[in-house]
C-alpha cells in the first residue's frame, strides 16, 4: 500500500448557527495515501465540502486532527495556513473562478507571484502549466474570451503551476457539457496517473466519480463506505 | 505582486474607475486654483513691501483722512518718508478709462511696486495736469506720451462740470500687472481744482526705515488718532490687504469650507467606490487567499488600490492647475502675475490630503477584506 498522504482522525465539524449546533462531520476518520485519486459524493448538506476545505487547509477542523505530509493542520494560525496552501495544495473549483481582467497567463501566474521566483522563471512556469493543460495557445484571452472547458484548463494550470502535491477539486465538472467533462476528468486522470498528483474530488455525478481511482459517500458527516 | 493585483482590481470596472478619478481630480483641480489664487486673499502677494505701513480711515476702506494725517506720519522717527494718494472716482461708461485715477503726492519713488523712470518722474512733476499711464492700460487702449485723455469723475471740477483733463507724460510699470491699469495724476493739481473734500487723502503710505519697525508705527499712528473723528487703520502692507479682502467676509474661511465640503464628498464618493468595489470582488479576494494569499496582503492591496486611485486624481487634478496657471496669467495679459500660484507647501498638502482620502476611504473595505472567511465567501459566491 501506498504511503499515506493525507490523515483525517477523529475530526468533527460543528457550526453554531442562530443558537442551533450544526454538526457537519462527525468522528470522520480517513486516510488518503500518495497518488490516491479520491471521489467524495454525497447529498447536498453531507459534509463533503466541509471536508474537502478542512483537507485542503481552508478551514480547521473543531476537533480532531489532520495531518499531511506529517504536517499537523489543525495547529496551524491563519498565516500558516495560507504559506503552507500556496505551495502544497492546488484548488479547481466549480466555476473557475479566474480574474476576469487578467489574461489566461497572469491568471495562472497569480500564485507565483509569492514567491521569489524571477519573472522569467515565473514565465517559464506558467508556460509549462499551460502547456500540461493543452491552453498555452490561449495564454494571452480573457477569462470572457474562453469557452468553459478551456476556463477549467486555465484554473488547472494555476492549481497546477506551484507544483503542488494535492488538487483539491471542488465539482469541477459541474457547469461544463459532458464532452468537456470528458476531457476535463481525462486531464486530471493524467496528472494524477502521470504528475503523480493526489487528487480529491468532489462531485454529484456519478459518471466524474468513476474516473476516480476511489469513491467514497458521506452521509450527515460520516463516511457511508 | 501588488501591481498586478491593483491593475486587476481598478480596471474591473474601468468606467467606475475612470469616473472615480476624474471626481478626485476635478476636487484637487478646485483645490489647486483656489489655493494658488488664496495669495490674493491672505495678503501673501509676493509684491507686497513688508516695510510699507499703509494708513485708511478705520472705519470706511474709501473714507477719507486730513492732510494734517500726513505731516503727523513723517515727524515719526521711524518712518524714512511717505507718499499719499486719493482716487478719483471715473464714472466709466463716459471716460476712456476703465481703470482707476489715482491722485498722487509726496514721495512717490518708496513705493516700489511702481517703477517710473526719473525721466517719467520729472515730467509728472513739472506738469500739473500731468499724467503716468500704466503700461498695460497704454497698450490696451494704445495711449502714448502726449496725448491728452479725460476722466468724468463724480468730483466736481472748479469750473464746475465733472470732467478732467491730463497730459500724458510717461507710463508706469508696476507689479502686479493689475496695478498697471490705471494713471496717476498729481494730487496737489486734483486737491486745488476740486470742490469738495479738499485737503483729505484716501490712502497715506509710510515707508518705515527697517520692516521689523512697521508693526510699531502702525500702533503709533493708530494710537494718536484712536478718539479722533478721524480715526485710523494703519498696518504693513500685507496685513492691510488681509483685513481689506474681511471687508468682504473671511475669504480664506469661504475657501476652507468649500474645499472641506468638496473633500467630504470626495471621501464618501471614494469610500462608497472602494466598498462597491470590494464586495463586488468577494470571490475573486476568496480565491487569492485561497491561492495562498495572506489576510494582510489583501488588506494591502485593498489599501493600495485606493491610494493608487485616488493619487491618479490627485495628479490629474493638480498638474491641470499647475498647466492652467500659465493659462490664467497669459489670458488675464500677465496681470495675475505674482498673484497667482502654487507654493510646495499646498502640494504638500494636497498629497497630505490624498493620502488621508485614500485610507480614511478604503480602511472600511480593507477591513472586512482582512476579515473575509474564504469558505463563506466561496460558498455565497
Amino acid at each position: 500500500m501506498s504511503e499515506i498522504l493525507i490523515k483525517v482522525e477523529n475530526v468533527n465539524k460543528i457550526y453554531e448557527r442562530g443558537g442551533e449546533t450544526l454538526t457537519v462531520l462527525d468522528g470522520l476518520n480517513l486516510d488518503v495515501p500518495k497518488q490516491d485519486f479520491l471521489a467524495l459524493m454525497g447529498p447536498s448538506g453531507s459534509g463533503k465540502s466541509t471536508l474537502l476545505n478542512l483537507m485542503g487547509g481552508l478551514d480547521t477542523p473543531t476537533s480532531g486532527s489532520i495531518g499531511i505530509n506529517g504536517v499537523q493542520l489543525d495547529q496551524m494560525n491563519s498565516k500558516q495556513l495560507s504559506s503552507w496552501r500556496s505551495s502544497n495544495v492546488g484548488f479547481i473549483f466549480q466555476f473557475y473562478n479566474l480574474l476576469p481582467v487578467l489574461t489566461a497567463d497572469k491568471n495562472v501566474e497569480l500564485p507565483l507571484l509569492l514567491t521569489n521566483l524571477s519573472k522569467s522563471q515565473r514565465k517559464d512556469h506558467v508556460l509549462t502549466a499551460m502547456k500540461a493543460v493543452g491552453i498555452d495557445d490561449r495564454s494571452d484571452h480573457k477569462p470572457n474570451e474562453l469557452s468553459g472547458g478551456q476556463q477549467q484548463r486555465v484554473a488547472i494550470a494555476r492549481a497546477l503551476v506551484s507544483d503542488p502535491d494535492i488538487l483539491v477539486c471542488d465539482e469541477p465538472t459541474g457547469d461544463l457539457d459532458r464532452n468537456t467533462a470528458t476531457e476535463i476528468l481525462e486531464l486530471l486522470k493524467i496528472l494524477n496517473e502521470d504528475h503523480g498528483k493526489t487528487i480529491i474530488m468532489v462531485t454529484h455525478d456519478p459518471v466524474a466519480a468513476e474516473s476516480a481511482k476511489r469513491i467514497l459517500h458521506l452521509d450527515k458527516g460520516k463516511l457511508t463506505d | 505582486m501588488y501591481w498586478t493585483l491593483i491593475k486587476a482590481g481598478v480596471l474591473r470596472k474601468k468606467a467606475r474607475s475612470i469616473l472615480t478619478v476624474l471626481s478626485v481630480s476635478i476636487a484637487f483641480l478646485l483645490f489647486g486654483l483656489l489655493q494658488a489664487a488664496s495669495p490674493i486673499f491672505s495678503g501673501q502677494m509676493e509684491a507686497l513691501q513688508a516695510d510699507m505701513v499703509i494708513t485708511m480711515n478705520r472705519y470706511n476702506m474709501l473714507g477719507k483722512l486730513p492732510y494734517s494725517h500726513v505731516e503727523f506720519i513723517k515727524e515719526i522717527e521711524e518712518v524714512e518718508d511717505v507718499l499719499y494718494m486719493d482716487y478719483i472716482t471715473s464714472v466709466s461708461q463716459e471716460t476712456m478709462f476703465d481703470g482707476v485715477t489715482i491722485a498722487m503726492g509726496g514721495n512717490l519713488e518708496i513705493y516700489e511696486r511702481f517703477k517710473i523712470s526719473e525721466e517719467y518722474l520729472k515730467a509728472f512733476r513739472g506738469l500739473k495736469i500731468g499724467t503716468l499711464v500704466g503700461e498695460s492700460l497704454a497698450v490696451d487702449k494704445n495711449i502714448t506720451i502726449g496725448d491728452r485723455v479725460f476722466v468724468k469723475s463724480l468730483s466736481m471740477n472748479a469750473d464746475g462740470t465733472n470732467d478732467w483733463e491730463f497730459e500724458v507724460v510717461g507710463l508706469y510699470n508696476a507689479s502686479p500687472k493689475a496695478d498697471e491699469l490705471g494713471m496717476i495724476v498729481n494730487y496737489d493739481y486734483f486737491d486745488d481744482s476740486r470742490t469738495s473734500d479738499k485737503g483729505t487723502v484716501g490712502m497715506i503710505i509710510a515707508k518705515a526705515s527697517e520692516a521689523e519697525l512697521a508693526e510699531d508705527i502702525s500702533r503709533t499712528i493708530d494710537a494718536e488718532f484712536k478718539n479722533s473723528s478721524w480715526a485710523t487703520r494703519s498696518g504693513p502692507e500685507s496685513q492691510i490687504a488681509v483685513d481689506m479682502m474681511a471687508e468682504f467676509g473671511d475669504i480664506e474661511l469661504i475657501i476652507n469650507a468649500i474645499l472641506s465640503a468638496v473633500f467630504f464628498t470626495i471621501l464618501l464618493v471614494a469610500g462608497n467606490t472602494i466598498s462597491q468595489s470590494v464586495r463586488e470582488r468577494t470571490t475573486d479576494l476568496a480565491v487569492l487567499k485561497t491561492l495562498g494569499y495572506q489576510d494582510l496582503q489583501i488588506f494591502n492591496m485593498v489599501l493600495l488600490e485606493a491610494t493608487f486611485l485616488i493619487f491618479l486624481g490627485v495628479s490629474l487634478g493638480l498638474g491641470l492647475s499647475l498647466l492652467s496657471l500659465p493659462a490664467i496669467d497669459a489670458a488675464s495679459g500677465g496681470m495675475m502675475e505674482g498673484l497667482v500660484y502654487l507654493t510646495w507647501n499646498k502640494i504638500f498638502l494636497a498629497i497630505g490630503i490624498g493620502i488621508t482620502v485614500s485610507f480614511v476611504s478604503s480602511i472600511m473595505p480593507a477591513y472586512k477584506a482582512l476579515n473575509l472567511k474564504v469558505v463563506d465567501a466561496l460558498r455565497s459566491g
